[in-house]
């Protein structure tokens, strides 16, 4: 009895531990968990490229061989082409060839009779005046003999010093038969013809075509007012190169303004001071023959009134690119600065735009030298301003609103805390401070990322100068307790305020100078507990 | 609904285990087996044969950990008969290393017999274990997380994984000196197939009080090895188990073992077993971190001025980053691993002829710990037919763990069934592990209990006087 006992006494007490534990863990009805969580989160290391984008607004930026970082605003640059500068123009003629009295009596005495002739049409296009020769790339060319005679004929048709790319032959030759009272036609391609219109280099605009014609008596008479008529037409012609002379009508006309974001759109509060603004006229081309670049007027505007701009030339001369450089472009800009021009008065001003306008004019020492373009050869030239970042920046403010949904769901609700430790390494010499306003949909504040305020980033030290001497280095917490973070989680708008000041020498600002070599970094690492306590 | 899924869960999930062998078996010396643990048990027959395949099947599954019951102390009070889950608290149930085991071994051939005061025996078994170690600050990490008082703490991800699959050819020899002290040992001879061991497989992570940057330490050391093909690094080769017989792997064991018969009814003795290695050879890959004591030093994402790159292209650039901080040597040498050794220290005291109550004390070292554990138990020995063996062990902070033996003799033809927590099919919540053993013999010459005196009267010389 007392074995049976000793294997059953175990199993009743083990079967008792199961129910047991069964009994205990349906009476579990909530899990309490809690974490806390610290990871190094971002490790940034930027320099006033980054940091001031939301002041430049749609501007570009840039560093000038010392480093020194500017905001480049651009205006859309204006370009054309050769094709679009000299568009080709149809080139049509007509002209007849008689026979003269002694041919008539030839052909009717000797049974035929062979008659030459030479004409020159004009080669007109719009803006050139002097063409020396064409590459066409495209066009057609027709012509058609019209035999008002009853003798049928054969015609042999020379369009002189026009030839095919690469053919050996120096003009194009063209031969037909024409029957009694009919009409002869050629029809041909001008893609890949060359067109000499300079007549052996002595003229230019020449289209010269050799016509011989030899009659056979058909045994007809010939009427008095018998005759042979030509037509000729060329069309849809597009040109891969034109030489010549191209004149001076201008090629461009630019009247228009560069938008200022900075000062328009960006800068709400505080004023920003560019010691040394510089505005560039930039041009590029690769035509051969020169151009004059004419300033007519710039000025700073905006609302308030305009400010003209003076000291600047007024005509820039641009050379061309020589024969057989067409691939290569020539670059250059003029420059209107501080202190030979009063661009820095006019941006002290703020201007929200600048005006400009300015035209390009080719050959402004006339028909000095002759001119080439190509299909594709282009003249662009663009209208910049460029702010290098020496000076000052005094209590810029820019205040923006947005909609704002953390929308962190269950996530928000389980985080009791949160720590942001920032470390901040300034070389910049500016301070830089941010806010940001959680707001209920009816822009009522219910709580704000700094509290009290505090900047992100104190500046660099300076020394009187404005050289950088020291770097600033701060490490803080930035603390969220659970009310912050539900208050945020809450919110439906964000107001957010960011804030700069170039740094201070002895209490009172200097113009300083940002340069790519001065960095800013940043680096964030996040503390949090979370915290579970759930009933189900 | 939620409860029963969570006692699901649990009940699966809690516990980690213990990679004993069947201490029911030892003290069954009615059992030729049990002189897998002590090369000097002796069994009670003159000599025996297992079944072909059948004679010893053995199968374990043991964790370090807590059982479901010890789970239990994780919960805390509520609202009124309610309990709260503390999940914090799973933490305390834990080991600083806690690891699972799995074992499988068959004997394919077994036998031996006595002769005078000599024992002969033999084996051929395959076994197969698998240990994986898991580090308690794993769950540390996860659960507790590494800020708050964990800051500046190094986490140590320290895992080990250990599987080898062998086969063993035993020859054990016992010699009883007088009466009462015999001495054993068994010499084996090993071919190993197939095993993956790790040596180190480990990730420290320091985290910055100042910054919370991520100080990341790797080491690994990865032996792999198999007669069937590379494990690893095995893009074309086929990898086919098969030639068993051809395994160029090999190793030697050794057991050792003493018992002493101190009087009539106390007996001693101890053992150590599996003390051997294997060479590995074949198809051998070798992964090393060329750098174990490099560091890499995560301080945050990394944004720069004008820089282009996406994000994809950063976590790529960081990815090749930590691979070049931590780069790996692949070798195909030729490695050893050892065994996984055991000691037994057992006494009995002989409470009558059928009953013996012993305790024994047992312990292993693995992954640099020693794991010790102790069986108390009561075997009785029905007759020339019947033993039974009723035990319960204590280890890895389990206390009930209750196990039963028990060997059938039908004539020459024995069968037998060991399982440690016996109760763990009908009480998983209350056990850490569950081995079981069984298997048949053939066994010959078993000796016969001593019959009992009889308790007679006592002849009476002197006639008693009678009166008139």
């Amino acid at each position: 009895m007392k074995r049976v006992l000793l294997v059953i006494l175990p199993l009743i007490l083990f079967g008792s531990c199961y129910k047991e534990a069964k009994k205990k863990i349906d009476r579990i009805h909530g899990v309490k968990w809690s974490g806390t969580y610290a990871i190094s989160a971002i490790n940034a290391d930027l320099n006033l490229d980054d940091a001031v984008e939301i002041f430049s607004g749609p501007a570009n930026t840039g560093a000038y061989f010392d480093k020194t970082i500017y905001f480049a605003y651009e205006a859309t640059e204006i370009s054309k082409t050769g094709s679009q500068l000299y568009p080709l123009n149809d080139q049509n003629g007509t002209t007849s060839a008689a026979l003269t009295n002694p041919e008539k009596a030839t052909l009717t005495g000797a049974g035929s009779v062979t008659t030459n002739r030479s004409f020159v049409f004009p080669f007109v296009m719009t803006g050139i005046p002097e063409l020396d020769s064409v590459y066409f790339s495209k066009g057609n060319f027709s012509l058609a003999f019209q035999n008002n005679y009853d003798h049928p004929c054969t015609v042999t048709l020379k369009i002189v010093q026009a030839r095919r790319k690469n053919s050996g032959s120096p003009d194009l030759i063209y031969n037909l038969n024409v029957g009694s009272r009919a009409t002869g036609n050629i029809n041909d391609s001008l893609s890949n013809i060359i067109l000499d219109a300079t007549k052996g280099g002595t003229g230019f605009n020449e289209l010269r075509m050799d016509l011989s014609i030899t009659y056979t008596n058909s045994g007809a008479g010939i009427g008095i007012s018998d005759n042979f008529n030509i037509n000729y037409n060329l069309n849809s012609l597009q040109f891969s190169r034109i030489y010549g002379y191209f004149g001076n009508l201008s090629v461009l006309n630019a009247n228009d303004s560069l938008s200022l974001d900075i000062f328009d759109q960006g800068l709400k509060y505080g004023t920003f001071r560019f010691d040394d603004p510089k505005l560039k006229l930039i041009y590029t081309h690769n035509m051969g023959m020169p151009f004059q670049l004419k300033t007519n007027s710039l000025s700073g505007y905006k609302p308030a009134g305009t400010t003209p701009v003076v000291g600047y030339p007024a005509t820039t001369a641009i050379s061309e690119i020589p024969f057989g450089s067409e691939g290569n472009f020539i670059t250059d800009s003029v420059v209107i600065s501080h202190p030979s021009s009063n661009i820095q008065t006019v941006i002290k001003n703020e201007p929200t735009h600048i005006l400009y306008n300015f035209n390009v004019i080719p050959n402004p020492g006339g028909p000095v030298k002759r001119n080439f373009v190509l299909a594709n050869s282009t003249f662009k030239v663009k209208v910049m301003m460029e702010l290098p970042l020496n000076g000052l920046a005094t209590k810029v403010l820019l205040i923006d609103t947005t909609d704002f949904d953390l929308n962190a769901g269950k996530a928000s609700e389980v985080i009791d805390w949160v720590n942001f430790r920032m470390n901040i390494h300034n070389e910049i010499p500016i301070t830089l401070g941010f806010q940001a306003y959680f707001m209920d949909a009816n822009s009522l504040i219910l709580d704000s990322l700094f509290e009290p305020f505090r900047y992100i980033a104190n500046s660099a030290t300076i020394d009187g100068s404005g050289n950088v001497i020291a770097p600033y280095d701060e490490i803080y917490d930035v603390y969220l307790e659970k009310d912050k973070i539900q208050n945020i989680q809450n919110a439906k708008k964000l107001m957010f305020k960011a804030f700069m000041n170039t740094a201070e020498s002895g209490g009172t600002q200097v113009p300083v100078r940002i340069t790519q070599n001065q960095h800013l970094k940043v680096k964030m690492g996040i503390h949090t507990k979370v915290a579970v306590n759930e009933k189900f | 609904m939620k409860n029963s899924k969570l006692f699901t869960v649990l009940f699966f999930a809690s516990g980690l285990l213990h990679a004993q062998q069947t201490f029911t078996l030892y003290p069954m010396n009615s059992i030729p087996q049990s002189s897998y643990l002590n090369p000097a048990t002796r069994p009670d027959c003159k000599w025996y044969f297992g079944m072909p395949g059948l004679n010893s099947v053995y199968m374990q599954y043991a964790n370090s950990g807590f059982n479901f019951n010890q789970f239990l102390k994780a919960t805390e009070p509520g609202n009124g008969d309610s309990l709260i889950l503390n999940v914090n608290k799973v933490l305390d149930l834990m080991d600083k290393k806690n690891y699972i085991a799995l074992k499988f071994e068959n004997t394919w051939l077994t036998g031996g017999f006595k002769f005078g005061n000599h024992f002969f025996n033999l084996n051929v078994t395959d076994k197969a274990h698998m240990r994986v170690s898991i580090p308690k600050d794993l769950f540390r990490f996860l659960i507790d997380g590494n800020g708050g008082d964990n800051l500046g703490e190094t986490f140590e991800f320290h895992f080990k994984a250990g599987a080898v699959y062998y086969r063993e050819y035993g020859i054990g020899y016992n010699y009883t000196l007088g009466d009462k002290l015999t001495l054993g040992g068994k010499l084996k001879y090993l071919q190993g197939f197939a095993t993956i061991n790790t040596n180190h497989a480990d990730l420290d992570v320091t985290t910055n009080k100042e910054d919370y940057s991520l100080l990341l330490k790797t080491n690994l050391e990865l032996n792999t090895a198999s007669s069937w093909g590379r494990i690893i690094n095995n893009p074309n080769e086929d990898f086919e188990p098969q030639n068993f017989s051809k395994s160029g792997n090999r190793g030697m064991g050794l057991d050792l073992g003493a018992s002493y018969k101190w009087n009539d009814k106390i007996e001693l003795s101890a053992s150590v077993i599996d003390l051997g290695f294997i060479n590995w050879k074949e198809n051998t890959v070798n992964i090393v971190s060329r750098n174990p004591n490099a560091g890499f030093n995560f301080d945050g994402i990394h944004v720069k001025s004008n820089d282009t790159q996406s994000f994809d292209q950063y976590l790529s650039q960081l990815k090749d980053s930590i691979l070049a901080t931590f780069p790996l040597d692949t070798t195909t040498t030729t490695f050893r691993t050892t065994l996984s050794s055991e000691f037994f220290i057992y006494g009995s005291y002989m409470l009558s002829k059928k009953l013996t109550a012993g305790a024994l004390f047992y312990g292993d070292f693995y992954n640099r710990r020693f794991y010790p554990g102790l069986t108390l138990n009561v075997k009785w020995k029905a007759g020339k037919a019947l033993t039974l063996n009723l035990s319960n062990s204590f280890y890895s902070r389990s206390f009930f763990n209750i196990g039963l033996g028990g060997s059938l003799n039908l004539g020459a033809w024995q069968v037998y069934s060991i399982m440690d927590n016996v109760l763990a099919p009908f009480i998983p919540a209350g056990v850490k592990s569950i081995s079981w053993r069984f298997g048949t013999n053939f066994t010959f010459g078993r000796e016969r209990m001593k019959p009992k005196p009889e308790n007679k009267m006592p002849v009476m010389e002197t006639p008693v006087p009678t009166t008139n």
